[in-house]
């Protein structure tokens, strides 16, 4: 049965999706950093669910190595769905342009560089399907994250434009833009509960969203409705609001 | 629930002091109306508020669009109720008093009908704490969840004493107290031999899961409880038994090795042959001498998803015990006794035989489960509804053919069809009594006590009687040979009179009650029947954990 390749494993949702397309039949490939801490995991995955659960190392700022590791994985992958992301710190960002190259390399440049190789291949096959998880901070910059929501919202371009150049070929592109998600990556934060859904859930919608080929989906649907309002707030009132 | 009451009174006299203020300010075309839907909002608002932080005491200062949602749900829904009572006394009695008296008590039942709905549904307030099965005793406790060796090994630094949890399938206190560490997280299968059927997991991977996996692969628990909802440490710190105890034993014997995390956090692989003690002191040892993390246990080779059953019914006691011993070589077997039954009726039940088919149809899938949403009243369980269903159980299954092929599920698991039932005891609980009694007086032990449980009118459904092996080494094992029968009782007034006056009759005959059942027994009681406590208590002193594991159960017990 046909693989499917993850990137940025390690996040909550990335292991809900694990589960879920496990589930459904496929096997897969898990790529992250240390991706040895994901051993107990892909364990387990692969008895429950009795399909292969294969661990590759993957840093996506050494884009030298890009080629090699997706030219390594045998057989290729019907689709790839890229989790990686880093919210950094706005506020480190601001005085440490590392940081913010950091930050802006990581949600954008570097990922456009595997994904592009993964597109050629799945071009050359017609066939096959890209999702990549963005933000909607990427649908306008504010104070508090424009580094995070600028590097976002070219990532959001980027998905746009791939869909668009493979279409012909029949390879779906799917770009998600999730509001609030309870995982790591936001622990810490004081999220409000009804705009917020779990990982699990999130993977849910993200699955479906990929079965049913759609392009631009929210996660969950609220945020659309939310971004609409935010999107259509005059410059001029937006620039004096604390969002 | 008073509290409750005052509020919904303010809430309508500040729902028609609005109106009235309204009403003084505004006089407009649809006064009436724009007074009635500002006092309703009004006080709508105010009372969602005090109940959600004086009576529910919910802490987190957010509010819950869904559960503001719900809140406006259940009262529209007990409007209604109040209304339509108001009506029909309007109506059937014609007079003006009769509709404020209808009104009054429409008020009064949509009102105390409010308050468990949004007890129970939109504040969920039982929810917080963990309880056990069998709903008691409660207590105030927190949990926390690791989700890998080091984050346990975190937790067990903390000068706080815990007590491991697995799923709360044990009855009674052994899994409570303050400070709860659940294995929930701990939930990972690490990997499975299929030439010897060695299978490792994490202590806190479901039977239900190895079931759901193994099943169609041609494996099976050797060893399973009558429940498949709890935990691989839940079934090792009980040492569970399930209906083949008598011939095959309890879970340890399907037990190769454990890891057991000690108070100072260090790790210890123990097994018959490597630090046996704490192997022998921890199956059985309800949780006390430290978290179980990695299992190995050996599953066994099937051949078919089917069992065959045999089912034998039995006049009373006699013939029960006579048709052990006819079947004492049939795997598994299991008794259901109808324990109110009188007189020579005494013993009435249905013994329930069965082997694995080997037809090599191993396509299975669980079964799907209904469910009991929320806590029914208590006086639903009373002797006239319970033996009404044993005296009606009996006779299906006495009239079912005797031999016939079951699926897994409903041949070891009949419980796990209906999530929840334990709310069908109502909010209070209830006890299980379990207790085994020595072969030699078996027979005289359960005749005397069917005899008085009868006479009490205190039964339960499903009362279940089983044949047992030999005992093993464990120290705190509950099986020895002979016979135990299980019994639910709602907690209401008499009941711990009742049991104490059977736990007499039990310590007299040399038998025990089971830790994972227990909820009530006396110290002594524990300490005249369990006969290797010694050797238990004196392993927790070695590895020092009495400063760090503690439950209820071991307080009251003094383990
Ligand atoms: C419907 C039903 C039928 C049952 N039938 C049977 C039966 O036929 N035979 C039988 O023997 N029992 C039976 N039981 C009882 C049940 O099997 C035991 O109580 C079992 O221990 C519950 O396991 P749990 O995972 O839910 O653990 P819990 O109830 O959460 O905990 C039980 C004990 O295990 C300890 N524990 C849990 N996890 C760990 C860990 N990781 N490390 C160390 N200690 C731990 C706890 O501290 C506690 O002392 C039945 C229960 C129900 C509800
Ligand atoms: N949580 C939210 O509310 C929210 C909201 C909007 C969008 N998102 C987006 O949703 C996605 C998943 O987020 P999450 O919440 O699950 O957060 P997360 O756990 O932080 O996931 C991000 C993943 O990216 C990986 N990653 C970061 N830098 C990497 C690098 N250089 N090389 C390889 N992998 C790298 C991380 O790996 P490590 O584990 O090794 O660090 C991590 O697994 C992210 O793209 C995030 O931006 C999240």
């Amino acid at each position: 049965m046909s693989y499917i390749l993850i990137l940025g494993a390690k996040s909550d949702v990335a292991k809900a999706l694990a589960k879920e397309y496990a589930e459904l039949g496929y096997n897969l490939y898990l790529m992250s950093r240390k991706v040895s801490d994901l051993e107990l995991f892909a364990n387990d995955l692969k008895i429950r669910s009795g399909k292969e659960v294969l661990l590759k190392e993957l840093d996506i700022l050494k884009w030298e190595n890009h080629a090699e590791i997706y030219n390594n994985l045998e057989p290729k992958p019907i689709g790839l769905i890229s989790l990686i992301g880093l919210l950094g710190d706005q506020k480190i960002a601001e005085n440490d342009f590392n940081h913010a190259l950091r930050i802006m390399n990581t949600n954008f440049v570097a990922i456009t560089s595997f994904l592009e190789i993964a597109a050629n291949d799945m071009k050359e096959k017609k066939n096959g399907f890209i999702v990549g998880v963005s933000s909607v901070a990427g649908d306008r910059g504010r104070a508090s994250n424009y580094y995070y929501g600028a590097a976002k919202s070219g990532f959001s371009t980027f998905l746009s434009g791939l869909r668009n150049r493979l279409n012909p070929f029949g390879v779906k592109v799917l770009t998600v833009k999730p509001g609030f998600m309870k995982t790591k990556m936001t622990e810490d934060l004081e999220l409000p509960s009804f705009l917020t859904i779990s990982a699990e859930k999130a993977a849910h919608l993200i699955v479906k969203a990929q079965k049913k080929g759609r392009d631009v989906v929210y996660i969950f649907w609220v945020w659309r409705w939310i971004m609409m309002l935010i999107g259509n707030i005059p410059e001029f009132l937006f620039k004096k609001m604390k969002l | 629930m008073i509290i409750y009451l005052a509020f919904a009174l303010l809430s309508t006299l500040f729902n028609l002091s609005l109106q009235y203020l309204w009403v003084s300010i505004y006089n407009g075309r649809y006064e009436l109306e724009s007074a009635i839907l500002i006092g309703t909002l009004g006080g709508f608002v105010l009372k969602y508020l005090l109940d959600k932080f004086f009576v529910f005491k919910r802490s987190e200062k957010k509010v819950d669009i869904k559960e503001l949602f719900f809140y406006g749900f259940t009262s529209f829904f007990t409007t209604i109720i109040f209304w339509g009572v108001e009506w029909f006394f309007h109506f059937a009695y014609e007079s003006e008093y009769s509709m404020y008296l209808g009104g009054f008590i429409g008020l009064s039942i949509g009102y105390i009908l409010k308050f468990y709905l949004d007890k129970n549904f939109v504040f969920n307030v039982s929810s917080r704490n963990l309880n056990s099965w069998g709903n008691y005793p409660k207590i105030d406790n927190s949990s926390i969840e690791p989700v890998s060796k080091s984050s346990l090994k975190d937790i067990i630094g903390d000068h706080v004493k815990y007590i491991p949890y697995g799923n709360g399938r044990s009855y009674g206190d052994s899994a409570l107290s303050k400070n709860i560490i659940k294995s929930s997280e701990l939930n990972k299968f690490i990997g499975f031999d299929p030439d010897s059927g060695l299978l490792e997991a994490q202590a806190g991977v479901l039977l239900s899961d190895i079931i759901k996996i193994f099943v169609s692969k041609g494996w099976f628990l050797k060893i399973s409880p009558g429940t498949s909802y709890i935990t691989l440490g839940g079934a090792i710190a009980a040492d569970v038994h399930g209906k083949n105890h008598h011939i095959d034993g309890c879970f340890s014997s399907c037990l190769e090795s454990f890891t057991l995390m000690l108070a100072n956090g260090d790790v210890k692989e123990c097994s018959r042959l490597e630090n046996k003690e704490l192997f022998y002191a921890t199956c059985g040892g309800m949780g006390l001498t430290g978290v179980i993390i990695n299992v190995k246990i050996y599953l066994k080779k099937i051949n078919s998803k089917w069992i065959t059953q045999n089912l034998v019914s039995c006049k009373n006691l006699k013939e029960l015990f006579a048709a052990f011993k006819t079947h004492q070589n049939v795997t598994y077997s299991v008794a259901w006794i109808d324990c109110l039954a009188k007189g020579s009726s005494i013993g009435r039940s249905i013994l329930m035989l069965g082997e694995f088919g080997e037809d090599g149809d191993l396509n299975y899938k669980p079964k799907r489960r209904l469910n009991v949403p929320f806590f029914l009243p208590s006086f639903c369980l009373n002797y006239i509804t319970i033996k009404a269903f044993n005296t009606l159980y009996y006779f299906i299954k006495r009239g079912k053919k005797s031999s016939f092929k079951v699926s897994i599920d409903d041949f070891f698991y009949p419980l796990d069809a209906i999530r929840n039932w334990n709310r069908l005891y109502g909010k209070n609980g209830f006890l299980q009594y379990q207790f085994i009694l020595p072969e030699k007086v078996s027979y005289e032990g359960l005749l005397k006590i069917l005899t008085i449980i009868a006479k009490k009118k205190k039964g339960s459904f499903l009362a279940v009687l089983k044949l047992y092996g030999e005992e093993n080494e464990n120290y705190l094992s509950f099986p020895i040979k002979g016979y135990s029968l299980a019994l639910d009782f709602k907690i209401e007034r008499g009941i711990f009179e009742l049991l104490d006056h059977l736990d007499q009759i039990v310590v007299e005959l040399g038998g025990r009650i089971y830790l994972a059942k227990d909820a009530r027994m006396s110290r002594e009681t524990f300490e005249r029947t369990y006969h290797k406590l010694s050797n238990f208590r004196r392993i927790r002193q070695e590895i020092d954990v009495s400063n760090k594991f503690e439950s209820l159960q071991s307080k009251r017990l003094g383990l």
